[in-house]
């Protein structure tokens, strides 16, 4: 079986045709052989690693894609360069299972606890980029973002869902506006979220923040989101709740 | 073109068939003999062959005899060897006068010669620049004498001048003209197992006044339908002058923009910041000069003496090192370098990182020298190389300035261009979003550059800081901003210093290659307090490791 398996692998092999010189496949390769020959190679800065990423995320196209995703959660490399993946990948609406494949990526990164915190920037940056995709296929981790505990990840999920303006998202924004206004101004008990991955030695640790609360974080972003979905203005949770059961059968997304 | 060439208006009635018998034939014989008229009426005729309305069917025979002929005659241009010989004063008397002989007539040998002076001595004009100008004037007057241009001539015409304007660039900042290196493993070598040696071939040799190669821009003006117009023909790289944006240790005026006519003269050690991508650092009184090499964004050091380093700052560069009529050059070079003359040699090693030298991979601790015969060798240098690198750590310069610029005012001029409304912090219109995780308002220092940078995350900002305020907020971008806040410790004037790594947009970090379009430095409005600050000068410098 498995020598059969490779005489077809062997066959399909051969008849693909080398990429037309100059075509968009031929470009990938080679902007993929520049990444590889820069990111691999042996002491590279983390800067270098970015800008290989981020080079290699100029050339739009499926190979390159399949490149980058794996990008966004490899443990191995540093943060930025995780940070850079996701982001290129956002100008790869073009591409085929892009927004899947962000999706993925942001469950793997939420799988797994160990780094969870580290991995925030990452996740925010994921979901900022299905944003900027604009997937319809992305509303269900954008709706759950708008409703996740850390208040900057929510932050993250109003925003996109203000660029996606999909129906959906009514419903968490403004259940998420409520719980904020019930809260009052207490801070997040999120870890400060600018210490996180920043060098002990640093001189900005030093100082004491002052920290907005989570409803200070959230409630801008929250009511542009639903202004840019409905067109409405409201003043508070309430006059959005209370809008939104009057309005919500059939109701249409306007242009 | 001699004195006996016919005038672009004679040649031009040739083309036209217009010229007596006599003159005709006259014409004719001097174009089998004149290169430079015979190219200068191909070309003509290959813009007549545009518009073949207006030749005949025998204008056609003659034209397809006539440029056959042009295109296929076989050279008679001496070789390559000889050519080296005749600039290398190694010719016998006979044959040095054919030789000269035919360089007053050949065009393409001339240049073949100035070139390859070029390649490592003062500039001298390498190019036919005449030549491709009467060419020109040639299809000019000939499309001059019709009553209406012919649309095609006016299209054949723009095809020339763009034409002889990108041979022109071309041939300015083509490679130096150096024979191909061949490795051979001398017998009886008894050399490191490593080494490789090569014969590099002729040395490029000193400049001679003996070829006058006039040294003419080109400039070329449309035909008579856009009179005016003259079109400067951009500057060859290695003529505009670079940029130092700071120097450490030298007498001349530089920081600033450096010709290559600037002899980099140094009493002990000096440090030149070239365009804030490199560091060319010269050491114990050595002369040197720096200019742009052929390939684009490539460098120059040509060293008249002593000993220089070159250090790419973490960036891949090409760099030609010169000296003593010889060059190496370093491909994909990413590291430290020093390279020195000696002894009739030049000796290139590298101190860390690695470069592409010929076919061959250079790592750290190997060398190249090219020996006073022309010989190229490649070994191990390990010792060597580690004495130097240890020299060169004592003696570099330890920041790269990348961008200086003063709060409050304008620059229009020089490396840095930039608008700074105020050298005093103030409220801004809608900038609430800026600082999202701040309570209090912030009041801003706005300096926009017209250029991006590029961010790396080795940037610190270093800027003289005055007023009451303690908490700074530091702010780059473009249309978004990455943000963050610091402390202020020096009290009055002094100079602050705080890095550009882990500025965040929504608490993601700024990444390397990001564009920064616009710094800000903002003083927190703490408790209702107004606080002040005002900024003097900043400077952007990358910390070299």
């Amino acid at each position: 079986m498995m020598v059969w398996g490779l005489i077809v692998w062997g066959m399909v092999a051969f008849a693909q045709e080398p990429p037309v010189p100059g075509s968009a496949e031929a470009e990938a390769d080679d902007a993929i052989a520049e990444f590889k020959k820069n990111f691999y190679r042996s002491g590279s800065t983390e800067d270098e690693l970015v800008l290989a990423v981020r080079t290699l995320g100029q050339t739009v196209h499926p190979k390159t894609q399949a490149v980058l995703v794996p990008l966004v959660t490899e443990g191995r490399g540093p943060v930025s360069t995780r940070i850079v993946a996701a982001l290129v990948l956002a100008n790869f609406g073009k591409i085929d299972g892009t927004p899947e494949a962000l999706i993925k990526a942001y469950q793997r990164l939420c799988q797994n606890s160990e780094t969870r915190m580290s991995s925030r920037p990452v996740r925010i940056q994921i979901v900022q980029s299905l944003g900027e995709l604009k997937a319809e296929s992305a509303a269900g981790l954008i709706n759950s973002a708008i409703l996740d505990k850390d208040p900057w990840i929510a932050r993250a999920g109003a925003k996109a869902a203000g660029r996606l303006r999909g129906m959906s998202a009514i419903d968490p924004l403004i259940k998420r506006l409520q719980y904020l206004e019930s809260q009052g101004d207490k801070p997040s008990d999120v870890p400060d979220p600018s210490k996180d991955g920043r060098a002990p030695s640093d001189p900005g640790d030093n100082i004491d923040r002052h920290q907005k609360s989570e409803r200070q974080v959230l409630q801008a972003p929250i009511h542009e989101a639903l202004h840019a979905i409905t067109r409405q203005r409201q003043t508070c949770a309430e006059t959005w709740a209370k809008w939104w059961a009057q309005n919500r059968k059939d109701y249409k997304v306007p242009p | 073109m001699t004195m006996f060439c016919p005038d672009e208006e004679r040649l031009s009635a040739w083309v036209d068939r217009e010229l007596p018998p006599a003159d005709d034939e006259s014409v004719s014989t001097h174009l089998a003999a004149c290169e430079v008229c015979r190219r200068a009426v191909t070309i003509a005729f290959l813009v007549d062959r545009e518009s073949p309305q207006s030749l005949s069917e025998e204008g056609q025979h003659r034209l397809f005899e006539t440029v056959q002929g042009a295109l296929a005659e076989p050279p008679h241009c001496v070789s390559d060897e000889r050519l080296a010989a005749w600039l290398h004063d190694g010719l016998g008397p006979l044959d040095r006068a054919s030789v000269t002989d035919h360089l007053a007539e050949c065009d393409d040998c001339r240049r073949a010669a100035a070139l390859t002076r070029l390649s490592n001595t003062e500039p001298v004009s390498a190019l036919g620049a005449l030549q491709e100008e009467r060419a020109l004037k040639v299809v000019l007057r000939s499309a001059g004498r019709d009553a209406f241009f012919s649309f095609w001539r006016v299209v054949a015409a723009s095809f020339l001048v763009a034409i002889a304007v990108t041979y022109v660039a071309v041939q300015w900042s083509g490679p130096p003209r150096i024979p191909p290196t061949t490795a051979t493993n001398p017998p009886g070598d008894g050399r490191s197992p490593g080494a490789m040696h090569y014969d590099s071939g002729a040395p490029t040799p000193d400049l001679s006044a003996t070829i006058a190669s006039p040294n003419i821009p080109v400039s070329v003006k449309g035909p008579e339908l856009a009179p005016g117009k003259p079109e400067e023909a951009p500057a060859p790289a290695r003529f505009q002058a670079i940029s130092v944006f700071e120097s450490e240790g030298l007498p001349s005026a530089a920081p600033g923009r450096l010709s290559y006519s600037e002899v980099l003269r140094s009493k002990g050690v000096a440090s030149v910041n070239v365009e804030g991508r490199a560091l060319v650092v010269l050491d114990n009184a050595s002369e040197a000069r720096l200019a742009y090499a052929a390939d684009a964004g490539a460098y120059v050091v040509e060293i008249a003496r002593g000993r220089v380093f070159i250090d790419t700052a973490g960036a891949d560069q090409s760099w030609e090192v010169r000296g003593q009529d010889r060059t190496v050059t370093l491909r994909s070079f990413r590291g430290r370098a020093a390279a020195e003359v000696e002894a009739g040699g030049l000796r290139v090693r590298i101190l860390r990182g690695v470069a592409d030298v010929g076919p061959r991979r250079i790592d750290a601790g190997r060398g190249v020298d090219v020996q006073p015969n022309s010989s190229v060798v490649e070994e191990d240098q390990p010792a060597s190389c580690a004495a130097l690198a240890e020299r060169y750590g004592i003696i570099r310069p330890r920041t790269l300035l990348v961008l200086r610029a003063a709060a409050g005012t304008t620059s229009n001029d020089g490396p840095w261009r930039y608008t700074s409304r105020s050298r005093k912090a103030e409220p801004l219109k809608d900038a609430d979003a800026l600082i999202p995780e701040c309570v209090d308002p912030i009041r801003w220092i706005v300096i926009a550059l017209d250029e991006p940078l590029k961010f790396t995350s080795d940037m610190v900002l270093r800027a003289a800081c005055g007023g009451t305020g303690a908490k700074i907020c530091l702010w780059v971008g473009g249309q978004g901003g990455w943000h963050r806040e610091v402390a202020r410790s020096a009290t009055g004037t002094s100079p602050e210093e705080w890095s550009l790594r882990g500025l965040r947009r929504e608490m993601v970090d700024l990444v390397a290659g990001e564009d920064i379009r616009k710094i800000m430095m903002g003083v927190v409005q703490e408790r209702g307090r107004e606080h002040s600050l005002e900024v003097d000068t900043i400077e952007i410098r990358r910390v070299l490791d």
